[in-house]
């Protein structure tokens, strides 16, 4: 894919508030149809990033275009195509939350009632209770509700899912999944649950005070990584153990668990064979691949 | 250590109170310097006996206050009781002690001073309770803040403290049966079974949490949470469904639609109250009428009031379809409606004043009177001078409440004196050139610092500056 084809650009976009360098010279291409997940310690600068890209925050240096258009000048047009739950869920505390729904409704014209009555009643939305009373929880449910009603082309969620329960959790990615159906939506997913959003982003960035480590396709990233069980077919494990690329080796009871980058399984499998070992391969979880690029 | 001990203790222990502290030094300094060192008899200069009591009492429940609010403090061995202790005991102490201000009183000895030191006394613990009580009934310590001046200007206005002191000196035995009755209310009200349960987790605001933001915001929602509350019902359906329909006049990206949606949100509630707004207006009216140049301070009051209570749209982290562009026309027609609405208001007010002057009573107390005048309708200037100032000092220190609230008490503080001090010279500069000049001045700063704003600043976050 060309950066043409990017619906949201940054180039070396840096931001500083104070003494804290919250992005430092940031390049990042975003393009349509993908689900990309955010993430990053605290502070590491999903949020300022997520921010630039809808105007809230301005660069400092670099460029950052959403849809083509300058994010500081982004517009009713644009913006109408962005929705965006974010992480400290302000939300007009005096109204009902059927009130809120109809307030913001008005502001899109491809408001999708048929979808706002299915997921009020899925996600069983209290329509006249007042937003200041809700639950953190039914809060974060109705700002996910406000983000989706118009269907938009970008829906950007800064840490979505930390108020729901594992059960609304799971309800809340099918419904990420049932959105993405349509190729021309585009979503970011900023999240802190590695093991929640593994299960539907094909794209990964990794930030770490305000630098990207990571941006790579999902796919690409499991394959990078493997972690191999090797098993001495008869005897003892050799003491050295020929692999490359070995991130982490740990003995014990006579086997050996490597972590290795850029392996092959093919490679593996074939080296152990060498060696008179059975190895098992496994590609590594979200969670542990996040810890060795962020510890790398 | 005893009970009552370890609850005094928080007059020092509560740091927050040390910013008080200061401002009431000085209060305590002005009322008690002139009966020291050149005491005069019928001039008011004795108010001290009123003043200090009062101020006192509020500020020494506070802690109580917020003692009782926190939910561990009902489960505590004895500590129900202990408010009413706490106040009487702070109450008879302060009230001994300013009451001894009259010991300087000339001409005054043997029983007929004692008698007036009674009366004082009474009249102290009667004042003190009048402190105690919207530092119980008010869920917001602030209070005392807009309370104050205005009591101070009204006093002033009306030499109240002349007034006070004659009563104390002419009427010994009906004030300490006022001071009695008080007391006995008092210790009833406080020593209710029910009190520590009323206030047990209630949202309760002292000082220093009106700069905490979260504070402020769980407060309020947990108002709103209420069952009970006054805002059950609002906003109306009706009123919901008005803005609505002025949104949907207009086109989805035109201005139009951005502007109605902010007011909806910025006013609705109090639309919704319309029977209020009608019952308010002569309310203001007559109070106004009645203490005259109070007027323009209570003017400035409101925009200051608008800006601390609410936010901008231009700050809104709810993402609607509207870009910076839309941010920035809807806060500046936002601001502009408001000081048309606050100005005719003023006017609405000003033209009742001069159909009440007709009919209102005189009073007379003590020699003083109270007429009703009506209001100059050319106060209706002040609001549209004072909002845009109020809007910059809201968009500058959006995230910092106590500069902002230290900004917008500024010019109240500054008319006070200017009311006080600088009368005469006040009503030579006001001249039409110069109200004109800094109506555009203040205008011109406003839309400015609002360009400035959203061109170039973080719109969301704790830290938006560059």
């Amino acid at each position: 894919m060309t950066n043409e084809n990017a619906i949201v650009q940054m180039q070396g976009v840096s931001k500083r508030f104070g003494k804290t360098q919250a992005l430092a010279s940031v390049d990042l291409s975003i393009f349509k149809g993908s689900i990309i997940g955010l993430a990053g310690a605290n502070g590491a600068g999903k949020s300022t990033l997520l921010r630039h890209i809808i105007g809230l925050y301005l660069a400092d240096e670099g460029r950052c275009t959403t849809f083509g258009c300058n994010a500081a000048k982004l517009g009713p047009e644009e913006l109408g195509r962005i929705g965006y739950v974010h992480q400290e869920g302000e939300l007009i505390d005096w109204m009902k939350a059927g009130q809120l729904i109809r307030y913001v409704s008005a502001y899109y014209p491809n408001w999708n009632k048929e979808l706002e009555a299915k997921y009020v009643a899925d996600y069983e939305i209290s329509t006249e209770a007042r937003v200041g009373s809700l639950s953190p929880g039914q809060r974060q449910k109705l700002a996910i509700l406000l983000a989706i009603g118009f269907e938009p082309e970008l829906l950007i969620l800064d840490e979505p899912a930390a108020a729901l329960d594992p059960v609304m959790r799971a309800n809340f990615l099918d419904l990420l999944l049932q959105f993405i159906q349509d190729e021309n939506r585009t979503i970011i997913i900023s999240s802190h649950i590695l093991s929640d959003i593994e299960k539907v982003i094909d794209h990964l960035v990794i930030m770490k005070t305000g630098r990207i480590l990571l941006d790579l396709g999902f796919d690409e990233l499991r394959e990078r990584y493997s972690r191999v069980r090797l098993s001495a077919l008869s005897g003892e494990l050799p003491g050295e153990l020929p692999f490359t690329n070995v991130l982490d080796c740990r003995r014990a009871n006579g086997e050996a668990i490597l972590t290795v980058e850029n392996c092959p399984p093919e490679q593996l499998q074939q080296q152990a064979e060498s060696l008179n070992c059975r190895a098992d391969i496994q590609t590594l979880p979200l969670e542990d691949i996040y810890k060795i690029v962020v510890s790398s | 250590m005893s009970i009552l001990s370890v609850n005094l203790k928080h007059l020092y222990q509560r740091r927050g109170l040390w910013l008080v502290y200061p401002l009431f030094g000085i209060v305590a300094f002005t009322v008690i310097k002139d009966p020291l060192e050149h005491p005069r008899a019928g001039e008011g200069e004795f108010i001290g006996f009123a003043v200090l009591p009062f101020f006192i009492g509020f500020l020494a429940t506070l802690p109580q206050m917020e003692v009782l609010s926190k939910p561990l403090s009902y489960c505590l061995p004895g500590h129900r009781r202990v408010c009413r202790r706490y106040v009487f005991w702070t109450a008879i102490t302060t009230s001994g002690v300013c009451s001894m201000l009259f010991l300087r009183y000339p001409d005054l000895a043997g029983g007929p001073l004692l008698l007036v030191v009674c009366s004082a006394f009474f009249a102290g613990l009667t004042f003190f309770m009048a402190g105690v009580l919207p530092a119980m009934v008010g869920m917001n310590a602030w209070i005392i803040f807009v309370i104050g001046p205005l009591t101070i200007i009204a006093g002033e206005h009306y030499h109240l403290n002349v007034v006070l002191e004659r009563i104390i000196m002419g009427n010994v035995f009906p004030v300490v049966l006022v001071g009695i009755l008080t007391s006995i209310a008092m210790w009833v009200w406080l020593g209710r079974a029910g009190l520590a349960r009323r206030y047990c987790a209630a949202p309760w605001i002292g000082f220093i949490d009106t700069f905490n933001m979260e504070k402020l915001k769980r407060h309020t929602n947990a108002r709103l949470g209420t069952k009970r509350g006054r805002f059950r019902k609002h906003p109306r359906p009706w009123v919901s469904k008005w803005f609505l329909g002025r949104m949907d006049k207009y086109d989805y990206r035109g201005p139009g639609r951005f502007f109605w949606g902010a007011l909806y949100c910025t006013s609705a509630l109090t639309v919704s109250r319309w029977q209020n707004i009608l019952l308010f207006l002569p309310v203001f009216t007559i109070m106004f009428g009645y203490v005259g140049q109070a007027t323009v301070a209570a003017l400035v009051l409101v925009p200051a009031m608008l800006a601390m209570g609410r936010q901008p749209p231009v700050y809104s982290t709810m993402l609607i379809s509207g870009g910076r562009r839309q941010r920035y026309t809807t806060t500046l027609w936002l601001a502009v409606t408001d000081a048309v609405l606050l100005c005719m208001g003023t006017l609405v007010i000003s033209g009742l004043s001069i159909l009440f002057a007709r009919f209102m009573p005189t009073f007379s107390l003590e020699g003083h009177t109270l007429s009703f005048r009506p209001i100059d309708p050319r106060v209706a200037i002040v609001p549209l001078l004072f909002l845009p100032f109020a809007s910059t000092m809201q968009l500058v220190f959006n995230r910092m409440p106590f500069l902002l609230f230290g900004a917008l008490m500024l010019p109240l503080y500054v008319t006070m004196f200017l009311a006080f001090g600088w009368r005469e010279h006040v009503k030579r500069l006001v001249t039409p050139v110069y109200v004109v000049s800094l109506l555009v001045a203040s205008w011109g700063v406003f839309l400015l610092t609002l360009r400035h704003i959203c061109s170039k600043w973080c719109l969301v976050g704790k830290r938006r500056m560059h």
